[in-house]
């Protein structure tokens, strides 16, 4: 049984095609590659999933429920999060406080027991902080957890909005080019991170354009272009398709 | 190490809580000291026009623009003043209910305009403003452009009459201090970094599973209530209201407290630009119809030169959405000022 099943997915955006039936699985516990040229599809994509746009066509399954019609944050409450391309964070706030936000679902207490702060709120809020050193402690981040994002360098701005988005507790991570930006030390370190999370029991779906880093990741990789799956399966039999080598490199003449 | 942190905290845990403590006992002593009844006034309308400022940065906290500030004040005035001169009950129930039919109003005004966010809602406000005005001036039942006279006082209670200024002070100094108790509890509690997190990223807010419209919704009638409460007070207090106190011009002197004071101090910003508004103009003896003019400048002048109002220039940087961060740059600006 996938974990998310996606079928027939088609996003017209006047007159555009940015996706054009689209239908694939993601199974559980796996790393999936998202790639393809600029303009592939592949963010409107992670838009479609995540719930930011809607599609003209097409279902997605998340867990055997239908999530046609849900807001953005519903998708979230079922347990989908995902990062963004440009670095995206609560840059004037600390990184303690970013990845404290995410666990927003976590509450469990009343609100007005928050806003009395009630001994049970007050219990439940040190369980969530501690909760919040875990992530950090696990991504590594805990000596900067008291800046501000926005004084953050590049690199662990990434790494900071993976931080928020697990705070969601997710079953399937939708990461946005988590490298981009990166030296190939920290690409590594990254991959290193993507791993120990798939360790967790996440699922992971990645677009990425380092594709030696995608290539030693990924179980499997879908490939999009113009909108079209035009291939999937493992790395090395994407990497050695002519129709993936084509989309990247362009036809051969003659 | 960690012990001597913990007793600095706990120090400045106890100072921060004997300058809150200093505060209220000289609020408290202001009427025994100041004999002149006009004083007290400007007290009393300064007091309101605090709390008023308060609800602008509440809606602010979750970073929407209202510019229909005086629509909840308006409510809160017509529905008191309309039920005592009408039924006849008393202020002390007229209060409580124009506090509730505030609130449920804004939540069925909320209800269509927070579903906008940046200049839609901005917009919005300010049109439904000019609509609640428009209303209470053409509709005859409510008074009309003449407005509500003979609005009663506040019934005598625990043997303290309404009579001279000093009981109303007390009551909405009372007013003011439960309010920025309640405020102070939205901040620091979760709701605050929601609200803060829907200011800074919509986007990546609603990724975390936060409802946009809930919240914002939240925080629209949590600025409303309190301000059809003063909207109660002021009709009983001035004992006449006219439609054009609470026109477009009130709502934006009150985003001008918070502006003026400081727009990252969620609770002393909106305090400090408001006393400065009530009391200055005073004092420069400037006429009510200059007034306006200089308002004007001055709130085009800060926002150009001074973003962060006056605690900004004072406190030279930072922010605080709670009272006792507030404080505790205060205590920090007192204590560097007396030592050097």
């Amino acid at each position: 049984m996938a974990l998310l099943e996606i079928r027939g997915l088609t996003k017209n955006f006047s007159g555009l095609t940015a996706v054009n039936d689209v239908s694939m699985d993601i199974l559980e516990f796996e790393i999936l590659g998202l790639i393809g040229p600029n303009g592939a599809g592949k963010t409107t994509l992670f838009n479609l999933i995540s719930g930011y746009i809607r599609p003209t066509q097409g279902r997605i399954v998340f867990n055997e429920e239908d999530l046609a019609g849900l807001r953005a944050d519903e998708i979230a409450c079922r347990g989908i999060a995902r990062t963004f391309q440009a670095s995206t964070l609560f840059m004037q706030e600390t990184l303690f406080n970013n990845v404290f936000t995410g666990f927003h679902l976590s509450y469990k207490q009343a609100g007005w027991k928050a806003l009395f702060h009630t001994a049970g709120a007050n219990k439940e809020e040190a369980g969530i902080k501690k909760s919040v050193i875990e992530i950090l402690d696990f991504m590594g981040l805990t000596d900067l957890q008291n800046e501000l994002c926005v004084n953050l360098p590049h690199g662990h701005q990434r790494t900071a909005g993976v931080c928020v988005a697990l705070a969601t507790k997710p079953k399937l991570l939708l990461l946005d080019e988590p490298m981009t930006g990166m030296n190939p030390s920290e690409t590594l370190h990254m991959t290193s991170l993507i791993r120990k999370i798939r360790e967790r029991g996440v699922a992971i779906v990645i677009v990425e354009h380092d594709m030696k880093a995608i290539m030693d990741l990924c179980d499997r990789i879908v490939v999009l272009n113009y909108g079209n799956k035009i291939a999937e399966g493992l790395p090395q039999d994407v990497k050695e398709n002519k129709e993936v080598i084509e989309a990247y490199l362009g036809k051969e003449e003659n | 190490m960690v012990k001597h942190l913990t007793k600095a905290r706990e120090k400045g845990g106890r100072s921060k809580h004997s300058l809150i403590g200093v505060a209220i006992v000289v609020l408290i002593l202001i009427p025994f000291v100041i004999e002149s009844p006009y004083t007290i006034h400007l007290f009393i309308m300064a007091f309101v026009a605090v709390i008023l400022g308060m609800t602008f940065t509440m809606l602010f906290s979750s970073g929407q623009i209202s510019l229909g500030g005086a629509a909840p004040f308006a409510i809160g005035a017509y529905a008191s003043a309309l039920l005592t001169l009408n039924f006849k009950i008393s202020f002390w129930l007229a209060l409580p209910a124009a506090t509730i039919i505030t609130g449920i109003l804004a939540l069925g005004i909320g209800w269509v305009l927070c579903r906008h966010a940046g200049a839609a809602f901005v917009v919005l406000t300010m049109v439904f403003g000019l609509v609640i005005v428009q209303t209470v001036g053409q509709v005859e039942e409510f008074g009309g452009w003449g407005g509500l006279t003979s609005i009663p006082r506040p019934d005598t209670i625990a043997n303290i009459e309404f009579v001279g200024k000093t009981p109303y002070y007390y009551l909405i100094l009372f007013v003011l201090l439960i309010v920025i108790l309640i405020y102070n509890a939205f901040y620091t509690s979760r709701f605050g970094r929601i609200l803060r997190a829907i200011k800074l990223s919509p986007h990546l807010a609603q990724s975390l599973g936060i409802n946009l419209f809930r919240y914002r919704l939240m925080a629209f009638v949590v600025a409303a209530i309190p301000a059809g409460i003063v909207g109660s007070f002021y009709a009983h207090y001035a004992r006449a209201i006219v439609p054009d106190t609470f026109g477009g011009w009130a709502s934006i002197r009150i985003q001008l407290y918070p502006v003026l004071g400081g727009l990252d101090y969620y609770i002393l910003g909106p305090a400090v630009g408001a006393i400065i508004m009530t009391f200055v103009p005073e004092y420069l003896r400037i006429t009510k119809e200059v007034e306006p003019i200089i308002t004007g400048l001055l709130l085009l002048l800060i926002i150009v030169f001074f973003p962060g109002g006056v605690l900004g220039v004072i406190f030279r940087s930072g922010r605080a959405m709670s009272l006792s961060g507030g404080i505790n740059k205060t205590r920090s600006w007192l204590i560097k000022k007396i030592s050097g």
